[in-house]
């Protein structure tokens, strides 16, 4: 009565349940916090919010800011954004440096709020030195997208330039490539045609797989008449993103995401 | 006289110390196990409910109840600290009076005793009583959810109907029938009610036995018991809907996984969802609406929408009011998605899942400025 079937069991050993069963006699506060936290975890995904949280909350309470940024992380990857954003604010009060890229990563992407992302990365870069990294990007790059979605084209362009000097200051091939599809699109949007071609075209001298650029170049194509070759980019970027080269996060968009969508209704508005 | 004194002394020192000595004696543990248990919690941390019950009697036979196999007669013995239940070998490490702590292998139970109370209603009238009536449960607090919720609820022989009623405060603002796996039993002169945890398969899958207690013949209690506590949820009888055949349900009740690892989509996605929502975007509502609106759903394995939460808060991430209107047309658009791609197992495609998924609405001065994530 009391066995347990196959599938029960290794749905709870993956769910950590077993394993924090298994650590009664582990010593120290540093492993049974690990296991108060992942039965936490473990509870969030099962839908038992409320007790997951005070699991976390009792993990985090024993033990370092890690905790909560994991709690943050858990919590906003499920959609709940109050108690998560809660866990966050409590990362970086308890000197979590990564907490703070972490949340002007996601007030740029989740929340689209660029000023406030702008001013965390300011404070990451002041706390943790210059360059730096948010969520795994760079902090002047992504100051510079941020700024160029608030508006602030020349601030953007003044980062991005910054950005490919401090990369090729250091190693070249670390250089996100993207950085010239921004440019791009700055230059798009600040109404210089030409030179947002030549920042796509570098961008395809790079990165030719990338179908985001083939997509812009043809969008400014497209704007200045040049409907042929516009619809030649359209069928590249079109095919790149068949064959599955089409940048984008599983958990959220990401700024200026290009979706299948967005190509296919070009081809079908300008190249039939 | 002195010497008297001294063996009277004496006497009494012997006998208290005697009476002491006798009254020290723990209560033998094997006298306490008689009587019938009922499943408390599993597992150290996570404290989870299971469905079992065992009445253990003191010629050494026991009854052992779950919704799935039903009674089954088996003998017992307790040899130190091993107590021998059928086949299983369970190491006890605790017991009192109320508690049973056991372990099998490295799996931890607790055991509450259970106490036979005289029943309000006769249990022969209970079962009717439940499956010919309406039932409401009201849950007007849910953790981190700006919705209230309202059941009204039908159990039939292996499942639930039940019209789901949501409000914001006072305020209706939609409701949604749903059905869930749920299972009536009797054991011993008492009802208990057992959910499923997957839709297809649910007579394999119980999740727990809460014991039914009527408080009147308008009032029944069930108690879950989980994560160290007795829940109580109390249905009060209620007024008919009607019960309809497409109504949503979740094909596994735990467990449900995030959208990320299902995989799971919209057919064009995201630009279609913003489309989708093109009136909202259209319209303008009260200038104090300027914020975040989420909306936590399940979408099941057929596609289908459900299990709604709402989270209001303002850009600090403090609670906040918006208007009426807008959460209505937000959640009446919301539950028309109907393209969604359902998410599968990554290690078997053909297995389709229920997905959890949200969609996060910002608001600047009542306009909808933008459809995250």
């Amino acid at each position: 009565m009391l066995t347990q079937s196959s599938r029960s069991i290794d749905e709870f050993k993956y769910l950590n349940l077993l394993s924090a069963d298994k650590s009664m006699e582990v010593d120290g506060i540093e492993g049974e916090n690990e296991i108060l936290y992942g039965s936490g975890r473990a509870m969030l995904y099962y839908g038992e919010i409320e007790y997951g949280n005070h699991l976390i909350d009792s993990a985090a309470l024993r033990g370092s800011a890690i905790i909560y940024q994991n709690g943050a992380s858990t919590n906003l990857l499920l959609g709940r954004y109050r108690s998560g954003m809660s866990y966050l604010n409590s990362a970086i009060v308890n000197g979590n440096k990564y907490s703070i890229g972490y949340k002007a990563w996601l007030m740029m992407t989740n929340l689209r709020d660029y000023e406030q992302a702008i001013i965390l990365i300011d404070s990451l870069e002041k706390v943790d030195g210059k360059p730096t990294v948010a969520y795994a990007m760079n902090t002047t790059l992504l100051k510079g997208i941020a700024k160029r979605k608030a508006g602030r084209y020349e601030d953007a362009l003044l980062d991005f330039d910054l950005y490919i000097i401090e990369i090729n200051a250091d190693n070249p091939l670390k250089i996100d490539d993207y950085v010239y599809y921004y440019k791009g699109l700055t230059y798009q949007e600040m109404g210089d045609p030409e030179k947002a071609i030549e920042e796509f075209n570098h961008f395809i001298e790079v990165y030719p797989n990338g179908p985001e650029a083939h997509y812009g170049k043809g969008n400014v194509l497209i704007e200045e008449g040049e409907i042929k070759e516009a619809c030649k980019c359209y069928k590249i970027a079109r095919e790149k993103i068949r064959l599955g080269y089409l940048r984008g996060f599983v958990w959220h968009e990401i700024p200026d995401q290009v979706y299948k969508s967005d190509v296919v209704e070009k081809l079908d508005l300008y190249c039939k | 006289m002195p010497n008297l004194l001294f063996k009277c002394y004496l006497s009494f020192a012997i006998i208290s110390f005697l009476l002491g000595f006798m009254s020290c004696n723990p209560p033998d543990p094997e006298k306490q196990l008689i009587g019938k248990w009922i499943g408390f919690y599993k597992y150290r941390i996570s404290a989870q409910s299971f469905p079992a019950i065992i009445k253990f009697n003191e010629d050494g036979t026991a009854i052992q109840f779950d919704p799935q196999t039903g009674e089954k007669e088996v003998q017992w013995d307790w040899i130190q600290d091993v107590l021998k239940v059928d086949t299983v070998d369970y190491l006890v490490s605790k017991i009192t009076e109320d508690f049973l702590e056991v372990k099998i292998k490295e799996l931890k139970c607790v055991f509450k005793k259970v106490k036979d109370e005289p029943q309000v209603v006769p249990i022969s009238e209970q079962l009717d009583l439940i499956k010919e009536n309406f039932w409401v449960r009201r849950n007007e607090y849910i953790y981190d959810n700006d919705f209230g919720v309202i059941e009204l609820s039908k159990f039939e022989d292996d499942h639930r109907s039940f019209l789901k009623s949501y409000y914001v405060g006072a305020e209706f603002i939609f409701e949604q029938q749903e059905r869930d796996r749920m299972t009536i039993s009797e054991f011993d002169g008492q009802l208990f009610l057992s959910e499923s945890d997957l839709y297809v398969g649910h007579d394999t899958t119980f999740l727990n036995l809460m014991p039914i207690e009527f408080e009147n013949e308008n009032t029944f209690l069930a108690w879950e018991y989980k994560q160290r506590k007795a829940f109580k949820k109390r249905f009060c009888k209620s007024t008919e809907f009607e019960v309809v055949d497409s109504s949503f349900y979740k094909c596994q009740k735990t467990y449900i996984r995030p959208y990320f690892q299902t995989n799971l989509g919209y057919k064009n996605d995201k630009p279609a969802i913003e489309e989708h929502f093109t009136d909202i975007f259209q319209k303008q509502y009260l200038e104090t609406d300027d914020g975040y609106l989420t909306v936590l759903f399940v979408v099941n394995c057929e596609g289908k929408m459900g299990e709604f939460e709402l989270q209001l808060f303002d850009q600090d991430f403090e609670k906040k009011e918006f208007s009426l209107d807008l959460i209505k047309d937000i959640l009446q658009k919301t539950k028309t998605l109907n393209e969604w791609k359902v998410g599968k197992d990554s290690k078997d495609k053909s297995k389709k899942l229920d997905s959890r998924n949200h969609l996060l609405f910002k608001f600047k001065k009542g306009k909808l400025t933008e459809l995250l994530p």
